[in-house]
């Protein structure tokens, strides 16, 4: 994706906040202003998508901006990978449980890091159980049994 | 004033609230010296322990810990050529090429004491100037409110970026994203698409984490590793000879701390910001400009100094007028409304004591960095051998739980991902994050004081600059507007 193509993702952004702006109902009469809901963002939508659009369009050297990192195609696996796991916890941290689910991603991940198996498993299950201490016993989040839920009693 | 002060100083000298300043200090030493974990991310991290502790300990644990990143960001610059945080990159060339002359102790001295000696002139002039303002904004009202809001976008957008139009679109989207939720003039919901979870709006802490520390993680898995390579053994003699270097330096030192504490006080600059502009004004103005990115120890002291100035000196609008200086000062904020101070003026009023502890928290915090960044010098070594590939998971993981932490929803944890997403995003097209980041905590302000401004005077935009504060605001802010089309006027006319 070029820069080009994110300036005009963010041209078509601003339109849309603008269209779902003006449907914002109009300005309470007690007001006594002609400004309701609707009226900081429909600035911000045109300022969006003006700007957008002059990163589509405009030369490079023109608006003097800078391209930003280069990645490869591939670059995007890893971080993909990465997401993909967050996602994962937060549609199904609740039913499974931090204790269980935890210690299968952070594995996951430190693997992706290219650490050893046995190392991985290791702190894998460490790491979860401290945090779990951590945030669960000393700070009292109430983080998500799941599966384990049965046994809230010895956890 | 001395009650207030002695009460301060008494919620900061307890037992429990040193410890977590130890604590934290240590914490914000060891995320700065890493390379790819910033000084801001230290902060971010520190919110979901903080959450659960009195206003005083949290506040001076973020301030320690900004405090001791700034510094240790110039340990890998010294031993590597990788600059831990942003914030030294600065000066990494200069800092490395001592390295290579075996002056990696002059270096590391000159980075660790210069930090100190720029964060307690910011913490003074903190200290002096925070009060007399406050009882000025006492008498602001939303007109002057909407002009000062107005002006720390305006400086944000147009003056700290390097790219005018990406600094204008980061800003609007992050005033975007403040409109997510109840409208509270209105009362009607915006953007929320019947998401009971969106009607609130998004909390601040979650994004922070999402863009400053997920976006980090990201942007770890995708670039390709590179191998540390230590320059030097064990590093003797920090402080062998500073005094003679420092009162050599002290022009370089001078003009880093007023430059570091008035760029830091101009909302969006922050301490990245400071460390460039007061190296390239010291090099200006240096008596030899030739050493400059081979080893100049004035550059080095100008910035270093500078970088933890802007840290103290961007907490002055923050406590006077609820404004930040930058996303540090941000999140510390947010985490101030969270334990139900309202930073503004009013503070001054409400709760003077908690003002005092803060400023005591500043003057502790760079005074501890002096022993405790000695120590981190003498574990440089060992700190910089942990390996990313295992911390950076670790850190993921803390980053959902802490996400979850704040509001004990799920949403929140999705709320953090989406900006880890955006934060990845915008980075890699070189957005500057900082402008995104206030438009989020200024918005609300700026819009409701915009509203309530007209309902005062009946819709009338005189009203905007009757008032002479107001009068003023409003000329600088549209000065700043018209400065391209001044710059280029005078360029033409030049030409």
């Amino acid at each position: 994706m070029t820069q080009r193509f994110l300036g005009a993702g963010l041209a078509l952004f601003g339109l849309a906040i603008v269209y779902l702006s003006l449907q914002l109902p109009a300005p309470i009469a007690a007001t006594r202003i002609q400004y309701g809901a609707g009226f900081f963002p429909i600035i911000l939508g045109s300022v969006i998508a003006i700007a957008g659009a002059l990163l589509a369009v405009a030369k490079t050297a023109l608006v003097h901006e800078e391209e930003g990192d280069r990645y490869a195609l591939r670059d995007f696996g890893k971080p993909l990978v990465v997401l993909i796991a967050a996602l994962i916890y937060v549609f199904f941290s609740q039913q499974i449980g931090f204790l269980l689910l935890a210690p299968v991603i952070l594995t996951g991940l430190l693997l992706l890091g290219r650490v050893g198996w046995l190392q991985a498993l290791a702190i894998g299950i460490i790491g979860s159980v401290v945090i779990y201490i951590v945030f669960a016993k000393f700070l009292l989040v109430p983080l998500p049994l799941g599966l384990l839920t049965p046994w809230s009693g010895w956890i | 004033m001395m009650d207030n002060v002695i009460a301060g100083l008494g919620l900061l000298f307890q037992f429990d609230v040193l410890v977590v300043i130890v604590l934290s200090g240590i914490f914000g030493l060891f995320m700065g010296a890493l390379p790819g974990l910033t000084a801001t991310m230290a902060v971010a991290l520190l919110v979901p322990v903080t959450f659960y502790m009195d206003p005083v300990p949290a506040i001076a644990a973020m301030v320690t810990a900004s405090a001791m990143a700034m510094f240790s960001g110039d340990i890998p610059s010294v031993l590597l050529r990788m600059p831990g945080t942003p914030a030294s990159a600065a000066y990494t060339d200069d800092a490395f090429s001592l390295t290579k002359q075996g002056k990696a102790h002059v270096a590391m001295g000159i980075c660790l004491l210069t930090s100190a000696i720029g964060g307690l002139f910011g913490a003074l002039i903190l200290a002096t100037l925070a009060p007399p303002l406050a009882s000025v904004a006492l008498k602001f009202s939303s007109y002057e409110y909407f002009w000062l809001c107005l002006l720390g976008l305006t400086t944000t957008a147009f003056m700290i970026s390097s790219s005018r139009i990406k600094g204008i679109l980061s800003l609007a989207l992050g005033l975007f994203v403040a409109t997510i939720g109840i409208d509270p003039v209105s009362g009607v919901p915006r953007f929320t698409f019947g998401s009971p979870n969106l009607i609130g709006g998004l909390s601040l802490v979650p994004i922070m984490i999402g863009l400053f520390a997920i976006a980090e993680i990201f942007r770890y898995y995708a670039r390709r590793e590179q191998p540390m390579r230590l320059e030097q053994n064990a590093i003797k003699g920090v402080f062998e000879g500073q005094g003679k270097i420092l009162w050599k330096e002290r022009r370089s030192i001078a003009q880093g701390n007023v430059l570091g504490t008035t760029l830091g006080i101009l909302p969006g600059a922050g301490a990245d910001i400071a460390a460039w502009i007061s190296y390239s004004v010291a090099k200006r103005f240096a008596r030899e400009p030739e050493k400059f990115g081979k080893g100049s120890t004035e550059g080095l002291a100008a910035a270093g100094a500078a970088n933890n100035a802007a840290v103290s000196g961007g907490f002055i609008p923050s406590l006077v007028f609820g404004i930040p200086g930058d996303a540090i000062a941000a999140i510390i904020i947010g985490v101030l409304f969270m334990k139900g101070v309202n930073p503004g003026p009013t503070i001054f009023l409400n709760n003077p004591q908690i003002v005092y502890a803060i400023f005591g928290a500043f003057f502790l915090a760079n005074l501890l960095l002096i022993p405790l960044g000695w120590l981190a010098i003498k574990l440089s070594r060992l700190m910089l051998t942990v390996r990313l590939n295992i911390l950076m998971p670790i850190i993921f993981i803390f980053c959902l739980v802490g996400a979850f932490a704040m509001e004990n929803t799920i949403s929140a944890v999705g709320v953090a991902l989406a900006f880890g997403v955006i934060g990845f995003v915008l980075e890699a097209y070189k957005f500057p994050l900082a402008p995104f980041v206030l438009g989020v905590v200024l918005g609300p302000l700026l819009e409701q004081n915009f509203l309530s401004s007209m309902m005062k005077s009946s819709g009338n935009w005189m009203a905007f600059i009757d008032r002479p504060i107001a009068a003023g605001l409003a000329l600088l802010t549209v000065l700043i507007w018209l400065s391209p089309a001044i710059a280029a006027g005078i360029r033409r006319a030049r030409a």
